[in-house]
């Protein structure tokens, strides 16, 4: 089932990229890159996406600007969830443009993976329920 | 109604009806009477007299009752000169020519001043030259009279007419200017009056007693009558300028007095003034009002009982200096009766007479709490405002390379624990990876460390260029990475320029002028920010500048952006005191901080005095 998951890691800092793409890879969920916010954009006009994890600050893009196109998308959209540093951008302000969660930097990966995974179960039991109605 | 009062009322109507003719009849008994007091002391014969006070009683009379009363003076004069045994013609023609004489003067006076041309002291000149004609008037229809009546010969014509005119001439110079005081101005003139009676008759003393005992011996000195009139004439007009004088300082000091009083009662600043030894005698209202102590309460030392107990030191300190010759000026504080705290900032001066010698001093006290304690509250918001920014950046510098090591830790973990074999290359990759990343950390805390530390007081030393500017890149590089704004580096290599002074200070500026640079290409399209180096060794001087693509610095803001807490930016954001601090830092390293406004940027630049190198590898 994870197979299916395809996640879009949009983060400038190289590190962390290999890292959380190392661990969500090993849970079996697939993952793919972009520097920022405007390849990240190119690659899901392209590309079919479940989930979008961002960085906030980024050159060439931020994650913000990011999350305000993909609301924009028609059809069915990604969800986005934000990892950031300090105080950039409150949870309630995220929302408004359709942000599910914050994560704080410095996070564990594992803690980061185990938030995805609960909030895919989530999604796909509303989805089932959706299509059992 | 009584008889009495029936009587009384018909007496007042009488009165009333025959108010002028009693006037003329009163004008007859005073001038008779006043001639035949001068007639006393006639010397050359019955008729001239040395001192005929009856010229200057006429005119008093003309002056304040009319013309109409050269009836009685003419009433007067024929009788008293009938009386001297003249006979009836030639004594209507001597009292019309005593008539004439004050008629004349009070005319002719009257209309020369009318239009109000002449001052105080011209008008007396004016006077004295109408009254030396007015007598001449009546000395020589009297002279001629007593010729042709055969009372006087040939010969005595000259002394008779100088002892007849300079007589009237006397007799007027003493009573005319008291008569015309009494007229235009109520002011308390009797004791004035007095004193010009009192004068007027040791004057006709003087006269009578050199007439009859010197010139009644030696009839030609009677010329000499002529230089008495002129000396004391000229003494009356002296008397009159010296009056004008005195009344125009006096007029002035009260001028001064008023504005004074206006100045220091309605003055938001407080006023006071101390005799020579610092003895309060005035303290204005503001004063009171700022300390809450009454002016009586003030006086002598009792001002210091406003001064707060912990600046009593202080102010006793600058006040001796500023006895000892130094400018007074200095912040403390009163402290009112009811306990509250004035903040003030105080300034003295001494006093000087003419001769320089300091006959007291002048202060002013101005209430500065609002302001003061608006800057503290400015400080502190901008203290704790840059606190947060810094924070902030820090969070943002250091959260992502603790993520990276953290990571990086578990993943560790992950690989040595399940098998208990060990891919050591992977291990390797992955320590490395955590130790560099210790290191950036590291690096952003000694960046931290050179700005916390108090670097003020330490010696300068020998210093490149290159560092400063790292430090100050390195605490923003980041951020201008993040948000697009591309930083463009100086080309020269910068390694052998060197300077006398304290880098993490010259990096504290050039951050200051980075951060600003930031701040203005925020909202631009366009973002880059430019350090440029140039170097002028003709006058060893090392500049570094910092241009920016923002919209620039107005002219008319080019000379406050030093001042401490201006600041452009909204609020919160800046401090407003960046510029001034690097400002300072710069002058202690005898350098500078400007706006050059010859490049098309914006462009700051600081100049330091550049330090000869050792070595010379020079690239560019």
């Amino acid at each position: 089932m994870k197979k299916n998951i395809k996640i879009l890691l949009v983060e400038d800092e190289k590190l962390i990229r290999e890292l959380v793409k190392d661990f969500l890879e090993s849970d079996g969920f697939k993952v793919f890159e972009a520097g920022n916010g405007r390849d990240a954009f190119d690659l899901i006009k392209t590309n079919k996406f479940d989930l979008v994890i961002s960085d906030v600050k980024m050159p060439g893009g931020d994650g913000i600007e990011l999350a305000k196109n993909i609301q924009m998308l028609d059809g069915e959209k990604p969800i986005v969830i934000f990892i950031t540093g300090f105080g950039d951008i409150t949870e309630p302000e995220a929302l408004e443009f359709g942000v599910v969660k914050i994560i704080s930097k410095p996070f564990l990966p594992d803690d980061l993976v185990n938030f995805i995974k609960g909030l895919i179960t989530s999604v796909q039991i509303r989805v089932s329920l959706d299509s059992f109605h | 109604m009584s008889a009495d009062t029936m009587i009384s009322a018909k007496l007042l109507k009488i009165f009333q009806l025959h108010r002028k003719s009693l006037f003329v009849l009163l004008a007859f008994i005073v001038y008779y009477l006043t001639a035949r007091l001068g007639l006393e002391v006639a010397t050359i014969n019955k008729q001239a007299s040395p001192i005929w006070p009856a010229t200057g009683v006429a005119i008093s009379l003309i002056i304040f009752f009319g013309p109409r009363m050269a009836i009685g003076i003419f009433a007067g004069a024929f009788l008293s000169n009938y009386q001297t045994g003249l006979n009836i013609p030639a004594s209507i023609a001597i009292s019309i020519g005593n008539t004439l004489e004050s008629l004349f003067f009070v005319l002719a006076f009257t209309r020369a001043t009318s239009k109000n041309l002449f001052d105080v002291h011209n008008k007396a000149i004016l006077g004295i030259f109408i009254l030396i004609l007015s007598a001449g008037i009546s000395a020589s229809v009297g002279t001629i009279v007593l010729w042709i009546t055969s009372v006087i010969p040939p010969t005595m014509i000259l002394k008779n007419w100088i002892t007849w005119w300079a007589g009237n001439f006397l007799g007027a110079l003493f009573i005319v200017p008291v008569a015309y005081k009494f007229k235009l101005q109520k002011f308390d003139s009797y004791k004035l009056a007095n004193y010009q009676i009192l004068k007027f008759l040791l004057v006709a003393g003087l006269v009578v007693v050199i007439n009859n005992f010197i010139f009644a011996s030696e009839p030609s000195l009677i010329y000499l009558q002529i230089f008495l009139v002129i000396i004391l004439s000229s003494v009356q007009g002296l008397k009159v300028k010296a009056q004008k004088i005195a009344e125009e300082i006096t007029k002035e000091l009260r001028e001064q007095k008023r504005n004074w009083k206006a100045l220091t009662e309605t003055s938001p600043v407080g006023i006071f003034l101390t005799d020579r030894s610092g003895n309060c005698t005035y303290v204005n209202p503001a004063w009171t009002k700022m300390t809450g102590l009454l002016s009586k309460d003030a006086f002598q030392q009792g001002w210091t009982q406003a001064l707060h107990p912990d600046d009593m030191q202080l102010v006793i300190k600058k006040w001796n200096m500023l006895v000892s010759g130094e400018t007074f000026s200095c912040d403390y504080r009163y402290i009112k009766p009811d306990g509250s705290v004035v903040y003030v900032t105080g300034q003295a001066l001494p006093l000087r007479d003419d001769k320089q010698e300091v006959t007291g001093y002048f202060g002013t006290v101005q209430n500065i709490t609002e302001l003061y304690l608006n800057q503290i509250a400015v400080a502190t918001s901008s203290r704790m405002s840059s606190l947060g920014q810094m924070a902030s950046g820090i969070a943002h510098e250091i959260n992502n390379p603790l993520t990276i090591i953290q990571g990086k830790a578990l993943y560790l973990e992950k690989i040595i624990d399940p098998t208990g074999k060990v891919d050591f290359e992977k291990a390797k990759i992955t320590i490395d990876q955590i130790n560099t990343t210790i290191q950036r950390i590291a690096k952003i805390i000694k960046g931290l460390q050179s700005f916390s530390r108090d670097t003020s007081e330490e010696p300068f030393q020998k210093s490149q260029i290159k560092d400063a500017i790292e430090i100050a890149l390195e605490l923003c590089r980041e951020r201008f990475f993040k948000n697009d704004t591309r930083l463009i580096l100086p080309k020269v290599t910068t390694s052998n320029l060197m300077f006398l002074g304290s880098p993490e200070q010259i990096s504290q500026v050039l951050l200051n002028l980075l951060n600003n640079a930031f701040d203005a290409t925020k909202a631009q399209a366009e973002k880059w920010v430019k350090i440029e180096i140039e170097v002028n060794r003709n006058e060893n001087r090392l500049l570094v500048f910092v241009s920016d693509s923002g919209v620039g610095v107005p002219p008319q803001i080019q000379t406050k952006i030093f001042e401490p807490f201006f600041t452009t930016k909204e609020v919160g954001s800046g401090t407003g005191l960046g510029l001034s601090i690097s400002k300072g830092i710069m002058d202690n390293h005898k350098g500078r901080l400007f706006v050059d406004s010859s490049k098309p940027h914006t462009t700051f630049a600081i100049e330091l005095p550049l330090l000869q190198e050792q070595s010379s590898e020079v690239s560019a």
